[in-house]
C-alpha cells in the first residue's frame, strides 16, 4: 500500500513535469509572429499553488526550481529571477497551507492572487533595480488579472476531474506522518 | 522507513531548509551573471536551445501547419472579395513595374556616363521559422539557419519586402531573430524624399516609434523608410516601412514587413559586421582604419 501511494506520487511529478513541457511547448509555437495585445495566463502558477495547498509532496521545492528555470531559459526570460520569486511565493503558501485547509475557496482564491501579484511586483521591481527594461504595467495588470480569472477553472479541473483533494483534517499520510 | 519517518522534524526539515536557501542563492547569481555578462549568458541560451528546439521540429511543423490551415479556412468565407482586390492590385503592380523598368534602364545609362562604382549586390540565404519567443514582451523567432550555414551575428533578416531585424546569437544549427517591433530593438533609419535622419525604437506593437528625428516639419505621413547604415550593423537602403502620424503627433513606422503570416526570413549576408562578443565593447564604425585589432583591443582595458 505505501509502495503503491508512492508510485503514484511519482507518477503526479512525472505528469506535472509533462504538464509543464506541454505549456512551454504551446508557447513556443509560431501560430503568429505579430505581438499579441494580452498575454496568456499563467496557467502552471494556478495548477502549482492548487497542488502546494493540497499535496504539497507532490510539488516539493526542487521540482518547481526545475520547471520554472526551463521556462526562463525557453521563454527568453531573465535567468532565474522569475524562478526565485515563484519558489518564495510558493514557499510562502506551503508554510501556510494548514490555514487553508478548513477555509473557504474564496479566502484561498483571494490569497493566492494576492500572492502572484506580489511575485509580479517583485520581479518587476529587482528588473528595474538591475537596470533592466521591464515589462508594460498594463501588460502585467492583464497577467495577473487573467491568471486570476484561470484560478477557479484549474482548481475545479483539479479537485473534480483529477480528483486530488485536501487532505481531511488529521489524516495521515503515505509515511506514516501527520499531514 | 526509520529516516523517512524523521524528515518531516529536525534534521531533515534544517537539510530542506539549506537546500531551499542554496537554489535561491544560486538562482539569484544565475540572475546577476545574466545581468552583468549578457552577451555570453545569450550564448548558453542559444546553445540551449540549439540542442533542444530542432529536435521538436518534427511535433512543432504540424501543430503550426494545422493553425495555418484554420486561419486558412477562415479567410475561405472573404475568398470573392480579396480576389478582386487582388486583381485590382495586380492592374497597378503591371504600371508600376512598367514605369520601374523605364526608370531603371535611364538610371543604367545615366550611371554608364558617370562611370559610377556601385557596392556589390547583397545575396542572402533563406531560412524557416521554428518558433517565436514565447512570451509577449520579448519579439524574436527562432529559425533554422546557424553557424553550419555561415550565418554571423547581426546579419539582417527580411521578409520578401522589409527588414524584420537581425540576427542576435547563434547557435550550431539555429539562430534567434531579434524583431525590429522588440523594446530592445533600436535601429538608424534615413526619411526617404527629405533624407531626414531617425532612430527606429520598437516598443512590442507593429508601429515602432521614430526618435531623434531632426526636423520633423519636413516628414509627410507616407513617406518612405529605409535603412540608415549609420552603425555599420546593416547595410543601407533596406525597405523598413512608411511612416505614419498616430494621435498622439509621434512619428511612427507602418513596417512592410508581415510579421502576421511569416514563415520564411531572408538572411542578408553583410561582412561589415562589428560582433558583440563582450560586454563592455561599444557597437560601432572601427574608429581606426589602419589597425582595427589594436582599437577593439584598446576598447577592453
Amino acid at each position: 500500500m505505501k509502495s503503491h501511494k508512492l508510485h503514484q506520487t511519482w507518477l503526479h511529478k512525472l505528469a506535472l513535469v509533462l504538464f509543464a513541457a506541454l505549456v512551454a511547448f504551446y508557447n513556443l509555437i509560431p501560430f503568429t509572429l505579430a505581438p499579441t495585445a494580452y498575454p496568456s495566463p499563467d496557467i502552471l502558477f494556478c495548477v502549482i499553488s492548487v497542488l502546494t495547498i493540497r499535496r504539497p509532496e507532490i510539488v516539493p521545492f526542487w521540482i518547481i526550481a526545475l520547471i520554472y528555470f526551463g521556462f526562463d531559459i525557453f521563454l527568453m526570460k531573465p535567468f532565474g529571477l522569475w524562478t526565485a520569486c515563484m519558489l518564495v511565493a510558493t514557499e510562502i503558501m506551503r508554510a501556510n497551507r494548514d490555514a487553508f485547509r478548513e477555509n473557504l475557496f474564496l479566502y484561498e482564491w483571494f490569497y493566492a492572487s494576492l500572492i502572484f501579484f506580489l511575485a509580479l511586483m517583485a520581479n518587476r521591481f529587482l528588473l528595474a533595480v538591475s537596470f533592466t527594461p521591464t515589462p508594460p504595467i498594463l501588460a502585467l495588470f492583464w497577467e495577473f488579472l487573467f491568471t486570476t480569472l484561470c484560478y477557479p477553472i484549474v482548481l475545479f479541473i483539479i479537485t473534480y476531474i483529477l480528483r486530488i483533494n485536501k487532505p481531511a483534517l488529521g489524516a495521515f499520510g503515505y509515511k506514516g506522518h501527520k499531514l | 522507513m526509520a529516516e523517512h519517518k524523521t524528515e518531516d522534524h529536525g534534521f531533515g526539515r534544517s537539510i530542506r531548509r539549506v537546500l531551499f536557501g542554496l537554489t535561491l542563492f544560486f538562482l539569484f547569481l544565475f540572475f546577476l551573471f545574466w545581468r552583468i555578462d549578457n552577451p555570453r549568458a545569450e550564448q548558453m541560451r542559444v546553445s540551449i536551445l540549439d540542442k533542444a528546439i530542432p529536435n521538436m521540429e518534427w511535433a512543432m511543423a504540424p501543430i503550426t501547419r494545422i493553425s495555418r490551415i484554420v486561419d486558412d479556412f477562415q479567410s475561405y468565407g472573404r475568398i470573392y472579395e480579396q480576389n478582386q482586390e487582388l486583381r485590382r492590385e495586380l492592374q497597378q503592380m503591371k504600371a508600376w513595374r512598367e514605369a520601374a523598368i523605364q526608370l531603371e534602364q535611364e538610371k543604367a545609362r545615366l550611371l554608364d556616363l558617370n562611370k559610377v562604382k556601385l557596392p556589390p549586390k547583397l545575396s542572402f540565404i533563406s531560412g524557416i521559422v521554428l518558433t517565436d519567443s514565447g512570451s509577449p514582451f520579448r519579439q524574436s523567432a527562432l529559425i533554422n539557419l546557424g553557424r553550419h550555414d555561415g550565418i554571423v551575428d547581426g546579419w539582417a533578416a527580411m521578409d520578401g519586402l522589409g527588414l524584420l531585424g537581425r540576427i542576435s546569437g547563434v547557435g550550431e544549427n539555429s539562430s534567434r531573430v531579434i524583431f525590429l517591433i522588440d523594446s530592445n530593438s533600436q535601429v538608424p533609419v534615413t526619411i526617404k524624399p527629405s533624407n531626414q535622419k531617425a532612430i527606429l525604437s520598437g516598443n512590442n506593437t507593429l508601429l515602432p516609434t521614430l526618435d531623434f528625428i531632426e526636423n520633423s516639419d519636413l516628414i509627410q505621413p507616407g513617406d518612405r523608410i529605409v535603412t540608415s547604415g549609420d552603425g555599420g550593423v546593416f547595410p543601407p537602403d533596406l525597405l523598413v516601412g512608411q511612416a505614419v502620424l498616430t494621435s498622439d503627433k509621434r512619428f511612427h513606422a507602418r513596417l512592410a514587413a508581415d510579421y502576421k503570416q511569416l514563415e520564411f526570413m531572408r538572411i542578408i549576408r553583410y561582412s561589415n559586421v562589428f560582433p558583440i562578443a563582450d560586454p563592455d565593447q561599444l557597437v560601432g564604425p572601427l574608429l581606426s582604419i589602419d589597425d582595427p585589432v589594436d582599437q577593439s583591443q584598446g576598447a577592453d582595458q
